[in-house]
């Protein structure tokens, strides 16, 4: 195959998929207004959770959402911690995608809150021994670092950027918020900033998402999720589908298919080493349900694999998520970026499987058995799927995030310009 | 991890912390929060007063979501019931017998332990104001009448009402066809004045509900004790043994619940036989799971248990029943072993509850519903009671006791003359031809003549009060039909029912929160409870007469049918106006709802209480109560020489059996005792004064249908037996959650039963692949309809059944498309003995809709 | 027993037999020990002492409870209709549920009746999951209450309450109160804050729960039965199983009643220590 020609095809790619996303952020987002209306209009009247699967979608996008963020976080920590080079051509775009998904997490669970205005009440009536209340704490602190970071790394750029006379210009002058600086020296002092204060984010991240993890785990009422393993299980497959997420990011908006095909390639094999990990913490959830013989336990689980939604587990989280993926990174595939981001797309939607399949079972098994017969109400009944409204809320905020993605591309001069790429970090 | 681990002085620390902190420190207090800490929550002074339960009036009332009448405290604030709670003055709500009502009673708080009420007691606010009520007096536009056919109800005025339907009467009674008017109604709430308007009318066809519930099961006791309803005395008892009667759940007094698990708390057993294992049975000791309509077979095989083994009262026998040899020898290849074959029950079962029952004392048997509901029911009934008989289970302690009412006193009213030659004509249901007919007629019998057109003249005009005759009577379509032949037809109804839905006019009834009614409580010793209106229309109504009026301005039933018998004019005999003049005042009184007041202080004074209707408002619960409470074995009790002294002694008087009235039999005297052993005591009031284990009279009668009838209790199969086609026994009951046909569309207890699965045995289920929610056709000879199985162990194996209520297709926008009816898979039944309606006689065929299947069990909709 | 002897009985107020029951209690402590490891069984002394307290507890001025008895439960449902009568709670809210469980090898199906309101425990899960401190147990009397002004409605603690006793508010009305009938003015009476039902506002999109209906208390913390001031579940009871009062005064119903008669509680394992209590 002629490399030019190939070269120049990916280049086509790039700019329809760039255009594909596009499309699709649009299309989302439209798709998200009615939900958004409905759920403005009338609260959780037309969402279909009730009492006994009382988080639905909108939880499980939230904690999905969290874990790109972190798993993105945690690569480019890679550059800005560990100084991975490889990696160094995403690192910008790894913080955008923490940031962006961050926000995106928010959305979702703000929707999903009872009473909306009130979410400021976690900062000034705190509970010291709630996981949710040190969640969004740890949150709070993991959104600042983020814009922390983001603002450094752009800082120099957004004031070179800034003597442009357009609009661009203004904006950029607006955004690097008085900063003149625009000397190597400064860049790099940027850069060590960036490094501390992505050093303070690893340990906060990881807690964070722990948290996230934790805030399942501890909920003895509940054996689906209670157990050691949630933390790290939550750890490793953020970082799975940040991994993956950026593969694909990187793919579109990050000449992943020309210039930077390497990175993409190595990423997916970063992504396909997590994904394994993944799935041997996965096993062993099961292993221990299984072999223990704990009746809750196992009662979640055979929802999951056996359930009215089966199909989520064997077709989705399994086989687009997990082995179609696999294949592509293990088979010659893995040689071609396109291959590559596909792959990163598949787990990462796959994930989103696996995130419905820990809210729902673990709220699906009735505690004291009998509950959804002896009342006569949709509201109490053990079988949930997500209701119109629902699916497009969340498809909206899907939406918006594609959006932000190409704004961001549009907007922000996010790949690390030629000329500063030799300031070393 | 736990709050409650805090320590003391970390506690007192914040709480210091707390006391000192003023508004504003909300964040700092709540930082210093580790684990949820307690905070104090707003409260609101204002609403308290406004709505709390000392804001607003209390009122003392009975319920009537069913026929149970129990008592209730109503708190309406600003004119609205907020809150319905039990009446704890009102023995009705807690317990049948005086000793248990009055331990720690007292005036200011009533039983001790606090009555009860059942959920939908609880659940008649929604009933009251279900917007989907009729509102307003509906004449019917559309000529055409059924199911399918909108009636263009048309909004009309009370006067216009009134004017129009008495305008029809007036038409009838003018034409000498006053007989010509049917009439029905339910069996407890304004009864009087209903059979007075008949009466003063001219029509002998006042009908009531009783037909459709437990005639058979009244024929059978009278038959054999001369009472039609004994009450069980459950709590006292050691032994208790029920055939098809569902007392916790189908609580036909709430008390019920209470004394039946408190009696097996103070130790006795208790043994259902029941083709389904009933809320009832699932507290039982033992379930026995019988074929339907079987239950005269094994009574009968258990008094053979019981006379084989000697086990029977014999000092009881001797002295107070009849027939004993004949029944000993009728009943002697009654063995368990027959009966087996017949019942299913094991034959060794038989003989264990025979000899548990005969040797526990106090033991006490009962029957409803479920055997008297089939065409042998009242033979079988018979059989049954009669076990009672054998042990002296009659009025002691623990066994069924005979109970006293009497609060009040329906006043004997003579019609004018005008009125006696349509009075004289023929009941159109030939009431007579049935030996042991109810006064509450037959509405089979009925239907069938309308439907055939004949009988001994066809009606023309029909008033259904509080009834729901389509869907309550078995053969809903063919109801339908015959109520279709009758020129008009006038509904009053709260909800616009199915039988609503023929109706040509269609008058707004009251919820019982709305109106009065005396009710006299069943329970051992005389009691009675005022039902009052708790909510009104805010102003006085005054067209066409004044009157009170419900939330909606709407009449009360009484002050509808006093106001028709105004606008006729209707007299007595002595020229009285009787809905104008008050009953008891004999003053003239121009508004409806005063001079029923008038009407019920009548029927006070008349009776046992004799107070005022304001005298009984003022009473604690406004309950009265006889504090002489419940008497035992009141057959031996001599008859009062004062009363003795003023009764008409119907032979010789020093001879046993000699019957002993009030008045000359001629005058309309009623029995009030035998010679027994030389005295003139209460005794049994059956023709031998004793009770009757052989009932010679009806040797000499021949049922409606002119076949003889058995003076001993021969178990014969029912009519309609399941054969090769139809091979499964279709049962239904009542449970706790609803009413008849009459509160499916009441969200409250929607929400705790929605819908009536069809309960089938999982081994039939699976020969006929059926899985559990699956939708299955249920078909009879007669019809066919869509069910949703529930497959469960509680149900025998060749039966089929659900509750009874539902698959409205009207009612109000919850009820209709809920669950199914069963009343077209049956035809017009009635027993030919008593006028039983038969609704629990229905073999059918079950199999799966191919289409649509289960959606995984539960009781979802 | 004669005629005496149950006036005896009725007299003295309840004295029932605490028999042991252990062959029924295994199968039953582990039904209702649900889908986790078995229940502990608390015998007669054993709860006594439970009720009785620790010094902790003993600190408190009431500690409310309920003994149920599941023998006289009749699984009516009076109980779960008059709650909802009491606080007009909307649909699919339901402060107490009556089960009515076919316990396995029972033969026949024939099932267990049993009402389960929230159990207000001694050392609830639910509360310390809340990020805002708007559900807590009240130190007074030990109830545990939801703050509908400070509830953002997460649910979290729904998911960590054990007993399902926890609903969600979703804002849906029975037809009376949509349709606008003169019921639909009538407040909730709940912690005697009397809100009127407005959309978008509190307590819809709160998550509700069983209050001991302690809107019913006095000034002083106390329930009078005389006076209708108790819980509306154990007022209508048709079986009268649903036995309330405070479980540390010796003179109450239910402290009587758990020190003579066989008594566990849900989920043991889970230290939850539930304060309502099931006779067996
Ligand atoms: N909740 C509620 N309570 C009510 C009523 C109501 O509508 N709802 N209605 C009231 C009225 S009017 C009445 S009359 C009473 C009636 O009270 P019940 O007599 O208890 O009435 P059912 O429930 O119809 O029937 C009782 C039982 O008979 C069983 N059964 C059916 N066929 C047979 C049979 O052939 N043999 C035997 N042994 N059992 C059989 C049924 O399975 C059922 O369990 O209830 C009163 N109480
Ligand atoms: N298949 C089957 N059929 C049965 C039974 C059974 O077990 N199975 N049980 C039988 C028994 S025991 C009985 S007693 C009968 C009962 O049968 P019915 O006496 O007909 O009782 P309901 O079916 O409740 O119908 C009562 C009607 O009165 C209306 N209503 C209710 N309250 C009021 C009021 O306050 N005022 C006025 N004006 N109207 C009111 C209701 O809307 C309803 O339309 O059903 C019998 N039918
Ligand atoms: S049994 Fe229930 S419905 Fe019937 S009168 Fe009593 S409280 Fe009302
Ligand atoms: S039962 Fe549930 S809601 Fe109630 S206190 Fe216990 S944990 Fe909390
Ligand atoms: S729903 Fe309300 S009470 Fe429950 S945890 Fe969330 S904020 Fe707390
Ligand atoms: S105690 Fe009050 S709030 Fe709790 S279930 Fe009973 S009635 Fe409802
Ligand atoms: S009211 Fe009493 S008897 Fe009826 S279900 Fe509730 S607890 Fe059981
Ligand atoms: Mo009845």
């Amino acid at each position: 195959m002629n490399s030019t020609h190939a070269a120049e095809r990916s280049q086509v790619w790039n700019g329809e998929l760039k255009k594909g996303f596009w499309l699709l952020g649009i299309c989302l987002l439209l798709a998200g207004l009615p939900g958004l209306w409905d759920r403005l209009a009338h609260g959780h009247i037309h969402a279909n959770y009730g009492s006994i699967v009382t988080w639905g979608l909108w939880v499980a996008a939230y904690i999905y959402f969290i874990g790109l963020s972190a798993g993105a976080f945690l690569v480019s920590s890679l550059v800005y911690v560990f100084d991975i080079r490889r990696f160094e051509p995403i690192g910008r775009l790894a913080v955008f995608t923490a940031l962006v998904t961050l926000l995106l997490a928010l959305l979702s669970i703000v929707f999903d809150l009872g009473h909306m205005n009130r979410a400021w009440h976690v900062m000034v009536y705190p509970n010291f021994k709630s996981p949710m209340a040190w969640m969004i704490w740890l949150y709070s602190a993991y959104f600042a670092i983020l814009l922390a970071e983001m603002w450094l790394l752009l800082r120099r750029d957004l004031v070179v950027g800034g003597r442009q006379r357009n609009w661009r210009g203004r904006l950029y002058r607006l955004l690097a918020l008085a900063s003149r600086d625009d000397s190597d020296a400064g860049a790099q002092r940027d850069l060590k900033i960036v490094r501390g204060i992505a050093t303070v984010g690893m340990p906060l991240v990881i807690m964070f998402n722990g948290g996230a993890g934790a805030l399942f785990g501890v909920v003895a009422a509940r054996p689906h999720w209670h157990s050691g393993l949630f933390p790290l299980l939550f750890l490793i497959s953020a970082l799975v589908s940040g991994g993956a997420l950026l593969t694909l990011v990187a793919a579109i908006f990050q000449n992943g298919l020309t210039r930077n095909r390497d990175t993409v390639i190595a990423l997916g094999r970063l992504v396909l080493g997590l994904l394994l990990l993944d799935v041997l913490f996965q096993f062993s959830e099961f292993l221990i349900a299984f072999r223990g013989g704990i009746p809750g336990h196992i009662a979640g689980l055979k929802l999951v694999i056996s359930g009215p939604y089966w199909w989520v587990f064997w077709g989705w989280q399994v086989g687009i998520g997990t082995l179609l993926p696999i294949l592509l990174l293990v088979l010659p595939t893995r040689h071609d970026p396109r291959w590559v981001a596909l792959a990163g797309l598949l787990i990462a939607a796959g994930l989103f499987g696996l995130r419905l399949n820990i809210v729902i079972p673990g709220l699906a098994v009735e505690e004291i058995h009998g509950l959804g017969a002896a009342v006569a109400s949709l509201r109490v009944h053990p079988h949930y799927f997500p209701s119109l409204p629902e699916w497009s809320l969340t498809a909206g905020i899907v939406g918006l995030g594609l959006i932000l993605f190409g704004i961001g591309e549009l907007l922000l001069p996010y790949e690390v310009q030629e000329r500063t790429s030799h300031v070393s970090v | 991890m736990y709050l409650f681990d805090e320590k003391t002085g970390r506690r007192k620390f914040l709480k210091l912390a707390g006391g000192t902190a003023t508004a504003g420190t909300a964040a700092l207090t709540g930082c210093a929060s580790f684990g949820s800490r307690e905070h104090e929550l707003k409260t609101n002074a204002e609403g308290q007063q406004q709505w709390g339960r000392e804001a607003g009036v209390w009122i003392p009332s009975c319920c009537n979501m069913c026929g149970g009448q129990s008592g209730i405290l109503c708190h309406v604030v600003d004119g609205v019931v907020e809150k319905i709670e039990p009446n704890h003055w009102n023995p009705n709500n807690y317990t049948n017998i005086s000793t248990d009502f009055f331990a720690g009673y007292t005036e200011e708080y009533g039983c001790a332990e606090g009555g009860a009420i059942c959920p939908k007691g609880n659940a008649g606010i929604l009933q009251l104001y279900d917007p989907d009520r009729v509102k307003k007096p509906l004449k019917r536009t559309n000529p055409k009448k059924g199911r399918d056919q909108n009636p263009g109800w048309q909004e009309i005025s009370w006067t216009q009402a009134i004017d129009e339907i008495a305008g029809k009467l007036q038409a009838l009674r003018n034409a000498g066809e006053a007989h010509k008017l049917l009439w029905w109604s339910e069996d407890h709430s304004f009864t009087h004045i209903q059979d007075d308007f008949c009466k003063l009318y001219g029509s002998p066809n006042y009908s009531m509900h009783s037909n459709l519930c437990d005639v058979s099961r009244k024929a059978s006791f009278k038959m054999v004790m001369g009472d039609e309803r004994p009450l069980a005395d459950f709590i006292q008892s050691k032994y208790i043994l029920l055939f098809g009667w569902n007392p916790v759940s189908a609580i036909k007094w709430v008390y019920l619940p209470r004394i039946l698990t408190r009696a097996i708390e103070r130790g006795a057993r208790l043994v259902v036989v029941d083709p389904y294992l009933s809320d009832t049975a699932a507290k039982a000791q033992e379930w026995v799971r019988i074929r339907p309509a079987t239950d005269g077979a094994m009574a009968l095989a258990m008094a053979n248990v019981i006379l084989r083994e000697g086990l029977y009262d014999k000092e009881f026998i001797a002295k107070w029943t009849v027939g004993f040899e004949q029944f000993s020898d009728y009943v002697r290849d009654k063995t368990p072993q027959w009966a087996e074959q017949i019942t299913s029950v094991p034959a060794k079962t038989i003989e264990r509850i025979a000899c548990e029952f005969a040797t526990a004392k106090p033991a006490c048997v009962d029957v409803w519903s479920g055997p008297g509901q089939h065409s042998n029911g009242v033979q079988g009934g018979r059989a049954i009671t009669l076990l009672a008989a054998l042990t002296g289970g009659y009025d002691r302690p623990g066994t069924l006791i005979i109970p006293e009412t009497g609060g009040s006193q329906h006043a004997h009213i003579e019609p004018a003359e005008s009125a006696a030659a349509t009075l004289a004509q023929p009941r159109f249901d030939g009431l007579k031809d049935f030996p042991y007919g109810h006064k509450s007629g037959v509405y089979g019998r009925m239907w069938e003549r309308l439907l055939a057109g004949d009988g001994p003249y066809q009606p023309k005009m029909g008033v259904c009060v509080f009834q729901n005759l389509v869907m309550s009577g078995p053969g809903g379509s063919q109801v339908e039909a015959a109520l279709k032949k009758l020129e008009t037809l006038v509904v009053v109804d709260t909800m616009e029912s199915e039988t609503a839905l023929l109706a040509d006019y269609l008058i707004p009834g009251t919820v019982y929160l709305e109106r009065y009614d005396l009710n006299t409580h069943w329970v051992t010793w005389p009691a009675l409870g005022l039902r009052q209106p708790v909510v009104k229309a805010p102003q006085r109504q005054t067209s066409p007469y004044p009157y009170q009026g419900g939330i909606f301005g709407q009449m009360a039933e009484y002050e509808f049918v006093a106001a028709l018998g105004r606008k006729l004019g209707l007299r007595t005999a002595d020229g009285t106006e009787f809905f104008r003049i008050g009953p008891l005042s004999k003053q003239p009184i121009e508004d409806l709802t005063e001079w029923y007041e008038d009407y019920l202080s009548n029927e006070l004074k008349n009776g046992a209480a004799k107070i005022t209707l304001e005298e009984l408002k003022k009473l604690p619960g406004a309950v009265w109560v006889d504090r002489t409470g419940t008497r035992y074995e009141k057959y031996a009790e001599p008859i009062p020489a004062g009363k003795l002294a003023a009764a008409f002694v119907d032979g010789d008087i020093t001879r046993d059996g000699t019957a002993i009235y009030d008045k000359p039999k001629d005058q309309g005297g009623k029995r009030i005792g035998t010679v027994i052993g030389g005295r003139p005591v209460r005794g049994f009031f059956t023709p031998s004064g004793k009770v009757e284990f052989y009932n010679a009279t009806l040797a000499e009668k021949k049922d409606a249908r002119g076949n003889p009838i058995a003076p001993l209790p021969v178990y014969t199969p029912r009519d309609w037996q399941p054969d090769a086609q139809y091979p499964l026994y279709l049962i239904n009951w009542k449970e706790a959650s609803h009413t008849h046909t009459r509160t499916q569309n009441n969200a409250w207890l929607l929400d705790i039963k929605p819908a009536n699965p069809l309960v089938i045995h999982p081994d039939t289920a699976a020969r006929l692949g059926i899985r559990d929610g699956d939708e299955v056709w249920v078909e009879s000879k007669f019809g066919k309809t869509q069910a949703v199985a529930k497959v469960t162990q509680r149900i025998h194996p060749e039966v089929v059944g659900a509750q009874h209520g539902f698959g409205h297709w009207k009612l109000g926008r919850q009820a209709a498309g809920r669950g199914t009816c069963f009343g077209d898979l049956n035809t017009i039944a009635y027993d030919a003995v008593s006028g039983q309606g038969l609704h629990k006689e229905i073999c059918v065929r079950v199999y799966k809709n191919p289409k649509r299947t289960g959606r995984g069990g539960g009781i979802l909709p | 027993m004669t005629h005496r002897e149950i006036e005896q009985t009725l007299q003295d107020g309840p004295r029932l037999d605490g028999g042991s029951r252990r062959a029924a209690l295994g199968w039953l402590a582990k039904w209702l020990g649900g889908a986790l490891a078995g229940a502990v069984v608390l015998e007669g002394g054993k709860a006594a002492a439970a009720a009785a307290g620790t010094e902790d507890r003993s600190k408190r001025k009431h500690r409310y409870g309920m003994v149920i008895d599941t023998r006289r439960c009749v699984g009516c449902r009076a109980c779960m209709v008059a709650c909802k009568a009491e606080n007009k709670t909307p649909p699919g809210v339901f402060y107490t549920v009556v089960f009515d469980q076919i316990v396995e090898p029972r033969i026949d199906d024939k099932p267990l009746f049993m009402t389960k309101p929230c159990f207000h425990c001694e050392r609830p899960s639910c509360t310390d999951v809340c990020p805002v401190s708007a559900t807590f147990k009240r130190k007074n009397d030990g109830v545990v209450v939801v703050d509908y002004d400070r509830c953002i409605g997460c649910r979290y603690c729904m998911t960590a309450c054990p007993y399902s006793a926890r609903w969600f508010d979703f804002g849906e009305n029975y037809p009376a109160v949509e349709e606008k009938t003169p019921y639909a003015d009538v407040p909730s009476p709940e912690y005697n804050q009397f809100r009127q039902r407005e959309r978008e506002k509190s307590p819809i999109g709160n998550v509700r729960k069983c209050t001991f209906c302690l809107h019913l208390q006095d000034e002083h913390g106390k329930y009078d039965k005389a006076k209708g001031r108790w819980p509306a579940c154990a007022k209508t009871c048709t079986g009268q199983a649903i036995h309330f009062g405070d479980l540390s005064d010796p003179q109450s119903d239910v402290y009587h009643l758990l020190r003579e008669r066989v008594a566990i509680r849900l989920k043991e394992e889970l230290g939850t220590e539930p304060k309502v209590f099931y006779l067996i």
